[in-house]
């Protein structure tokens, strides 16, 4: 028998749960790296502070088992729960942008949607310049800076 | 232990009392926070050794968890592609432990680094047959070698203790036992 029939055999049928537990992770990507990055603030807060997980989820008023899934980075936090967190360990822990400062952000593939009405504004406006021209301008404009 | 699929060429193992595997414990706690600033706390000298440049504990932190994000992300898409080229996949991110193994052979100890150059995260194998790869766990290398530390000496235990378990279920051949037998 083939080592890898094997290896099929003595696996018999056994299944590992990762594929399905790191697709959910890649799909969650986006929430996940703030609620790390939340995780840790709290865990340096702690180690600073010299105050235990129990004695911050005593100051917050939820069980030790919620506030130990919060500094593992696996919660999708609320904000009732963020601000909890930051009463408890006197830190603020987000902040919010005005209106004014808040920066655009980076959408996959949403620039090149409006390439062609880039395209029809531009070439009408300097009849001279070449596709290649225009192109790079396209490019090398930042999205938030661009007008049709 | 028990071994389990993972998908078609990789392989994972399951060892006594645990209820997830090797490659499932090693990505939890890759993106685990408190366990990675423990960890960090704990190797904070092997940090500032010099090698890593002046890193702080809370952006190891953050490096870790981004390189496992972006190293299990890649895994999941060698997972997606066709047999032929997920076992070309593995074949190219499963390297010789040894650097000094100038050949491709069956039951070689191999392991798989992240994508940084400088990247200390570290998954290792046997590999059992070409695009064929028991996953026997993963480790933070922040030293030189393996022996240097408890939990890379345990990470090489784990591929001992693997290599004797398809030794004793017969999955190598005379060969290859002679080899391993020599090389542990």
């Amino acid at each position: 028998m083939e080592k890898k029939e094997k290896l099929e055999k003595i696996a018999g049928g056994k299944v590992s749960g990762w594929l399905k537990e790191a697709e959910a992770r890649v799909s969650q990507h986006d929430w996940r790296t703030k609620s790390a990055e939340v995780a840790l603030v709290v865990l340096r807060c702690l180690r600073k502070q010299k105050l235990s997980q129990k004695d911050l989820a005593v100051r917050m008023g939820v069980s030790p088992q919620h506030l130990n899934k919060i500094v593992k980075g696996n919660e999708n936090l609320t904000l009732e729960t963020i601000a909890k967190l930051e009463l408890a360990l006197g830190v603020q822990l987000i902040a919010i942008s005005s209106s004014r400062n808040a920066k655009p952000l980076p959408v996959p593939g949403r620039k090149f949607q409006m390439l062609p009405t880039f395209l029809n504004t531009q070439v009408r406006r300097s009849a001279k310049q070449d596709l290649k021209t225009v192109l790079g301008v396209f490019l090398e404009t930042p999205e938030h800076q661009w007008k049709s | 232990m028990e071994i389990c699929r993972i998908f078609v060429g990789m392989y994972g193992v399951r060892w006594e009392g645990r209820e997830t595997d090797s490659l499932q414990e090693t990505f939890q706690a890759w993106q685990d926070i408190e366990k990675l600033e423990a960890f960090f706390e704990a190797n904070a000298m092997d940090l500032s050794s010099g090698f890593f440049g002046r890193m702080s504990v809370e952006r190891a932190v953050r490096e870790t968890a981004a390189e496992a994000r972006r190293f299990e992300k890649a895994i999941v898409g060698i997972a997606r592609l066709p047999r032929k080229a997920s076992e070309d996949a593995l074949e190219a991110m499963f390297r010789p432990l040894d650097d000094l193994e100038w050949r491709s052979r069956a039951f070689s100890r191999r392991k798989a680094k992240g994508s940084h150059p400088k990247s200390w995260l570290r998954l290792y194998a046997i590999r059992v047959d070409r695009g064929t790869f028991v996953v026997t766990g993963g480790a933070i290398k922040l030293t030189h070698k393996l022996q240097d530390r408890p939990h890379t000496r345990e990470a090489l235990r784990c591929l001992e203790l693997c290599a004797a378990f398809l030794k004793a279920e017969q999955v190598m051949d005379g060969d290859t036992l002679y080899e391993l037998t020599n090389e542990f």
